[in-house]
């Protein structure tokens, strides 16, 4: 059941990412900046010829001081569940081995 | 479920002796070495490295987001070329490295993904924009977090591993296509570091070649342990199967 279920999840997986390359390739064909549409590229010459009212609130502060302590707060997060996983699987591993080990030894004794 | 294990010269050993001779004074002058490049690299990046003139203290991410981008980079080749090598010899130490390559990988790829938006809140004013860069890279990691579901349980017969290496190795090319992604789609990713010469500045490339290395050695250290996690997980199903074969598991669960 879980074989099937992960396979299942493989292929899907695998289908996404050539369906995603390609969508990709379309979305980046059909992005050509055009008169109408003003890019992010060239925000000069949008804002040299509207002036647009603001919508939402009046002012807006991102902090970037608190984006960065959470990105490097991230990092550090990930990286210790990746070494909880590799100490959790080595934990229950080296109970097993010493079991299986004892077992064997007890075996060839008998 | 769990198909037999052959034991042969590949075998794994045990811990004490794994643990032994070269590889028993390198794994601590490793770790130093990790320690020591992540306290100076930390201390470059908040204290040394200026801030950037547009965007602020906020381009800080930046020293330790593409570092983990070339921390993904290392797990997943690592992943994909020794499963290539699995796929050609079936030698279980090539199995192993590729499980710990994969995890490793998928675990910065992650990094990548959530870093990354942050600086873009500031700098683009989203979190996330379906820029190619951003796309491939995240196509990239759903292939190896398809790879980790397959090996994750660690009971996976030969076919589930054959069939995760195959994903593995598919993944090669999408890694190439995230690195070519933004001189071919042009996407609004930054091109900061290129072989032309960068646009970064004098004084911010300590911070960032620190932080390299530091990431270098880090990912270096995390494919090692979970390779040697993987090997001794290798040597207890032999040893199952062993065990299986003398009647020893019976009502053992």
């Amino acid at each position: 059941m879980i074989r099937s279920w992960t396979l299942a999840l493989a292929f899907a997986m695998g289908l996404t990412m050539f369906s995603g390359v390609a969508a990709t390739h379309l979305v980046a064909a059909q992005d050509t900046p055009t008169a109408d549409a003003p890019t992010a590229a060239d925000p000069e010459s949008d804002r040299a010829q509207s002036f647009r009212a603001m919508t939402g609130p009046a002012t807006e502060d991102v902090p970037g001081g608190a984006l960065l302590i959470g990105a490097y707060a991230l990092v550090w997060l990930f990286v210790l569940l990746l070494i909880l996983r590799i100490g959790s699987v080595s934990r229950r591993v080296g109970i097993d081995l010493a079991r299986l080990e004892r077992s064997l030894a007890d075996h060839e004794e008998g | 479920m769990t198909e037999p294990l052959p034991i042969r010269a590949s075998a794994p050993k045990p811990a004490a002796a794994a643990q032994g001779g070269t590889a028993g004074m390198l794994w601590p002058a490793l770790w130093g070495v990790t320690v020591l490049l992540m306290g100076i690299s930390l201390y470059e990046i908040f204290f040394v490295a200026p801030a950037e003139v547009q965007m602020g203290i906020v381009q800080k991410i930046f020293y330790f987001h593409v570092p983990s981008a070339y921390a993904m980079y290392v797990g997943f080749v690592t992943a994909g070329v020794a499963s290539g090598v699995y796929l050609a010899r079936r030698d279980e130490r090539w199995d192993a490295i590729a499980v710990a390559g994969a995890e490793v990988g998928l675990a910065f790829c992650i990094i990548v993904l959530t870093t990354g938006p942050l600086w873009a809140r500031k700098a683009w004013g989203v979190w996330w924009a379906w820029d190619p860069r951003l796309t491939t890279t995240l196509l990239a990691g759903m292939i190896y977090v398809a790879f980790v579901s397959l090996r994750g349980s660690g009971a996976a017969g030969q076919v589930e591993k054959r069939f995760a290496a195959g994903l593995a190795v598919l993944g090669l090319p999408v890694l190439v296509v995230i690195h070519y992604s933004v001189q071919r789609w042009r996407g609004q990713h930054p091109t900061v570091i290129t072989s032309r010469g960068g646009g970064l500045a004098a004084s911010m490339y300590p911070a960032f070649f620190l932080s390299l290395a530091a990431f270098t050695a880090l990912v270096a250290l995390l494919i090692w342990a979970r390779t040697r996690v993987e090997r001794q997980r290798q040597r207890v199903l032999a040893l199952e199967m062993l065990a299986t074969e003398r009647d020893l598991m019976e009502g053992d669960e």
